[in-house]
């Protein structure tokens, strides 16, 4: 599952100070003269009520800059979407995962981000993003699977703070690491997912894939006769190359070009343990 | 009786032993460790290879066992067999070794299923693979009498 493109404006993490600021404010002027005269209105009323700020701290100490109507609650992840409209200048926003309490009401505003309508403030208790531009360390992990640096990709892996990535990021580094062959890798990625998103369907799907594997039970040998079968094989199988056969017990029950049609043909009493179910294939192609 | 069965099997190392056959049906030039697993109701002849990373299946095997994978993701990944790059899904299913001389063993074990074009045939034996199944159990083999014996870690 690849990790989605990064967006047009690259990193996503915002530039702070000023010049950013200023210019968040330049294109919403540029904007507001463009608007309707009734629009500019309801905006400015809108404004007042729950003025919107940006807050550096809510960014997780990593320098994004998050824009709200309200610095009420805490922001926990760290990567943001940045906002389509504000071109040139990174602006995160997120999509909320809780609900909106019925008083008030949450609205993801393209233009400055979160803003909190309603008289009563909202708090914001945790922000997700689904799409998230790549991460620098993600990047740098694509690069060392597509040159086949296994000791790099797997230092980098194993360094990687997944928490801070979503699942998707886990997923696609498990993918990376299974076309490196690196099996062992992968398990323990996918365990390490599953103890941070385990509610993740794939990664759940993945730790179940690649566990080890289980013995379930032994029972008694059975006395299949297989070797009546194999002979028969061994001396008639030629004749039937590019098909697939069933024997049991040294005497062809059918053949045919799909094992769907063999196994409808050969009906209910051809199933069984004693039924050996082979395609045969042309030389070439058994041999490895 | 295997010369070594109650060796491995009465010492614990095994639980069970097959008669392997040398060849796969139709590759008589190539000798192999060619054994029988019982699932999906039948008898399947699967090449023990330690080379190989996962146990493959044959498309049609999978689809009649009911391991095609459903999901919109699927654990993937791609096996390159004789130079070519096959692209195809990890799935779970349980097979039984089948024993001659003792206990079938069953295991639940990671299948590579090769993900093949429309009107595109697998023109490749079925194998027991090292990661996805060998690394897990104990097997011996005698050449000399043509006997895998097999048994749980």
């Amino acid at each position: 599952m690849p990790v989605p493109s990064a967006s047009s404006t690259g990193e996503g993490q915002a530039a702070p100070g000023r010049p950013v600021r200023r210019r968040v404010e330049q294109q919403r002027a540029q904007r507001a003269r463009a608007q309707p005269q009734q629009e500019r209105a309801r905006e400015s009323e809108r404004q007042q009520r729950s003025p919107v700020r940006e807050d550096s701290a809510l960014g997780g100490g990593r320098g994004i800059r998050v824009l709200t109507s309200t610095d009420v609650g805490s922001v926990r992840g760290g990567v943001y979407r940045p906002c389509p409209v504000l071109e040139g200048a990174v602006v995160p926003w997120g999509r909320i995962d809780n609900r909106p309490p019925p008083t008030g009401r949450l609205m993801p505003n393209a233009r400055v981000g979160l803003l909190f309508e309603g008289d009563n403030p909202v708090p914001r208790q945790s922000l997700s993003v689904e799409d998230a531009p790549q991460p620098s360390e993600l990047r740098t992990l694509e690069q060392a699977a597509a040159q086949t640096d296994r000791q790099a990709f797997a230092l980098l892996a194993t360094a990687i703070d997944w928490s801070t990535h979503g699942a998707t990021a886990l997923t696609r580094a498990i993918d990376l690491a299974l076309a490196l062959d690196m099996v062992s890798l992968a398990r323990e990625l996918a365990h390490q997912g599953n103890r941070i998103f385990p509610e993740d369907r794939r990664l759940q799907q993945a730790m179940a894939v690649l566990a080890p594997p289980v013995v379930r039970g032994t029972r008694p040998a059975q006395s299949l006769h297989l070797t009546a079968s194999q002979r028969w094989l061994k001396e008639h199988a030629s004749q039937y190359t590019g098909q697939w056969v069933a024997v049991r017990g040294g005497t062809l029950l059918g053949s045919a070009a799909t094992l769907q049609e063999l196994h409808e043909r050969i009906g209910i009493e051809g199933q069984a343990a004693s039924t050996i179910v082979v395609k045969v294939l042309p030389c070439a192609s058994a041999n490895l | 009786m295997a010369q070594f069965d109650t060796l491995l099997i009465d010492g614990g190392f095994a639980i069970g032993s097959t008669d392997y056959a040398e060849h796969y049906p139709s590759d008589w030039h190539n000798t192999r460790i060619v054994v029988t697993v019982i699932a999906g109701g039948y008898a399947v002849p699967m090449i023990v290879d330690t080379g190989a990373p996962w146990c493959v299946l044959d498309p049609e095997l999978a689809e009649l066992w009911g391991l095609t994978p459903t999901e919109t993701y699927t654990v993937s990944t791609t096996l390159h067999v004789r130079g070519m790059a096959y692209e195809g899904a990890l799935v779970r299913a349980a097979v039984a070794l089948q024993a001659t001389r003792g206990a079938d063993l069953e295991i639940e074990a990671t299948f590579f299923i090769p993900r093949l074009a429309s009107g595109e045939v697998w023109p490749w034996p079925n194998f027991l693979g090292l990661e996805g199944f060998l690394s897990r159990i104990r097997f011996a083999v005698d050449a000399a009498e043509n006997v895998f014996y097999f048994g749980p870690q």
